[in-house]
């Protein structure tokens, strides 16, 4: 049997490490993104030798995931769609003036859930890759479908808001050219949305433009962003959450292994668990609860694990990051498939071990560089929120090298600001953009699919993980309507007395 | 805070909302019927307009909820807290920004850049000429580096 640590050398530590120092910037700063910095790798690395390529993509993957969370926290504008939902409990935990506890429970957490999600891979690819293909393009939309219906429950205290935001983001994804047929939809003749509305533009503008616009309008502009305390933390406070790490890791590693669902879904899926888990946080969910980020960042991170089994097993990428993976394989004349696993162990164990020596790289830069970070907190607003602005600028036009994704950042600002000053929140809208394209296709694929059968119903819906899918989708949305929610606090309180 | 009293039901803002997103959602449905007659002659399940129409069912049914909403809130509250803030402020903050896309063209992004963060600071009340002078042209300095050299990441 192959020993995987055989392929540990101390060059491929230095090559992840490497990986994992881009990873950290790329990753924290809004606009750039992890994706971005693997495509750049790929040609980089395109002569050299297939382990140190893979060992520095590792490196990134594994700290970029995590560094969307700091700057989630800092500054409330998530370095990924996977640390949006960080922001639900970061921010408001370094408005404290507790930016350090929130930064090292994300480090901690991330680095569990990393490590989690990689021995996963190393022992369950097989099974749970075999999960994962009975999923049919219904579970698929059913999943996304449930996924919004949780976002649109937790972010928001008015449910139909919550909805309503989710629901535009999908709409909003709609614009560009369908991925089924080709066709042009809501471009209105122009060129420009012909190319679609992109995840960046928008996630920076929601997240960032919105933030500084809000500042402005506050007038708040002599204050210091926050104080920063460095503050103790007793690793004995940090590792009593280990229920939730169960659960999250368990939802980040099955969700990361379905292709296309990725960090933002486990997030929020494991964040509305983590909701019913912790009946009494110390602090409530949505303004600094330590379980939140607990949540988040394990799943996220577990995610990655979650992602690298169907692309190892059914060179099937399980998100974007394992897309580009997928061709620096080809590119090194590798063939993941069902086989790979057997005939290249030695690719398998560098994906593996580089991911482990990634995690130790999280936790070393997240304990030692990511708390220093923590110090642009003591920047005046009058002068850190116009640097902000000048950095969503340029995040918007880094994806795609537009001006138009400059104006779309612009637009979705002012969009986000109005929203949040009428009491909407601007993750749904996010999650919606993220997951619009893949409902709308998987959707007119089951319904197509479903077309041959005898009974349109039997065939959409008449499958085990389709109908645990329903139900769950059906008890949240019946739970956010204020007549069973009346209903039920009834029979609670009438239990209790 | 302003205590606002409402005069009409039209006013409170669920309302507003509720017939916004109700008109909406009729001019996506209308939209997406007018598309596939006029564009798509294939069946319904392989129309790209067919996710549109269900969007816009889904979201006149959540308008109708939030309207309803505001109604009932509109009976039971006297009056609406109404926040006060700089709205011109937003304005002007626009504004700057969509004049430095403008100019970015012209002048290139160390220039464009520098003027507004330095009327960006300006205008937030920054009045220590050398602060706004050395921050402004340090920042874009340290991020051209950063991300034209170091990263290899065009600027706009």
């Amino acid at each position: 049997m192959f020993d995987i640590f055989q392929v540990l050398t101390p060059e491929m530590v230095l090559f992840v490490f490497i990986g994992a120092v881009a990873g950290l910037f790329v990753g924290a700063i809004p606009g750039l993104s992890v994706s971005m910095a693997t495509a750049l790798l790929v040609s980089i690395t395109y002569t050299w030798e297939t382990s140190n390529a893979l060992a520095t993509i590792m490196g990134v993957f594994v700290v970029g995931v995590y560094s969307g969370a700091v700057s989630a926290i800092l500054i409330n504008i998530p370095g990924a769609p996977s640390s949006v939902v960080t922001t639900l409990d970061g921010y408001p935990l370094a408005k404290k003036g507790q930016a350090y506890k929130a930064l090292y429970y994300a480090t901690i957490y991330s680095f569990i859930g990393s490590v989690i999600g990689l021995l996963v891979l190393w022992v369950l690819a097989k099974p749970i890759s075999s999960i994962a293909l009975k999923f049919t393009p219904m579970d698929y939309f059913l999943l996304s479908f449930f996924g919004l219906a949780t976002v649109g429950s937790l972010t928001s205290k008015n449910f139909s808001k919550g909805l309503i935001s989710a629901v535009l983001g999908v709409v909003l994804s709609m614009i560009g050219v369908d991925q089924l047929m080709g066709t042009p939809r809501m471009t209105f003749g122009s060129l420009q949305l012909k190319g679609g509305i992109g995840t960046v533009p928008a996630l920076v503008g929601l997240f960032g433009f919105s933030e500084v616009l809000s500042v402005v309008f506050s007038g708040n502009y002599n204050q210091i962003v926050l104080q920063a305390k460095k503050v103790k933390v007793k690793i004995s406070e940090v590792l009593s959450h280990w229920r939730l790490v169960i659960s999250s890791s368990a939802i980040g590693v099955f969700v990361g292994a379905l292709p296309g669902a990725g960090g933002p879904v486990a997030a929020f899926l494991a964040y509305n668990v983590a909701k019913k888990q912790v009946k009494n946080p110390e602090t409530p969910f949505g303004e600094g609860a330590l379980e939140g980020i607990v949540a988040s960042e394990t799943s996220n991170n577990a995610c990655i694990g979650g992602a690298l089994i169907p692309m190892l097993t059914l060179a099937v990428p399980g998100d974007a990051v394992t897309a580009i993976l997928l061709s620096v394989f080809y590119v090194h004349g590798l063939k993941p498939g069902p086989t790979f696993i057997a005939e290249n162990p030695e690719g398998f164990a560098t994906i593996v071990v580089g991911g482990f020596i990634g995690c130790v790289a999280l936790l070393l830069l997240g304990l030692t560089i990511a708390p220093r970070l923590g110090r642009i907190l003591n920047v005046p607003k009058r002068i850190l929120i116009p640097v902000v602005t000048i950095l969503c600028v340029i995040g918007a036009f880094a994806c795609n090298n537009r001006i138009f994704d400059v104006v779309l950042m612009i637009a979705f600002g002012v969009m986000g600001f109005v929203m949040r000053r009428r009491g909407y929140q601007t993750a749904p809208m996010v999650l919606g953009l993220v997951l619009g394209s893949m409902m709308d296709s998987n959707f007119r694929r089951a319904i197509s699919l479903a077309s041959t059968s005898d009974s349109l119903l039997a065939g959409l819906f008449g499958r085990p993980i389709t109908m645990v899918l329903l139900i769950c989708i059906l008890i949240t949305l019946g739970s956010n309507i204020p007549f069973f929610k009346r209903i039920f606090s009834f029979r609670k309180s009438k239990a209790e007395s | 805070m302003i205590m606002d009293k409402r005069k009409s039901v039209i006013r409170e803002p669920m309302v507003q909302d509720g017939i916004f997103f109700i008109l909406f959602a009729v001019a996506l449905f209308t939209y997406a019927i007018q598309s596939y007659q006029n564009d798509f002659t294939k069946e319904w399940s392989m129309s790209p307009y067919l996710f549109p129409l269900v969007a816009s069912v889904l979201l006149v049914c959540l308008g109708a909820v939030l309207l309803l909403q505001g109604v009932m809130a509109y009976k039971k509250a006297e009056a609406e807290p109404k926040e006060k803030g700089n709205l011109g402020g937003v304005l002007i903050v626009v504004v700057m920004v969509g004049l430095y896309i403008f100019l970015l063209p012209i002048l290139r992004f160390i220039p464009a850049s520098i003027l507004l963060l330095a009327a960006f600071m300006f205008f937030m009340g920054e009045r220590r000429w050398y602060v706004i002078g050395g921050v402004s042209a340090g920042v874009i300095v340290v991020l051209y580096v950063i991300f034209s050299i170091l990263l290899n990441v065009q600027l706009p």
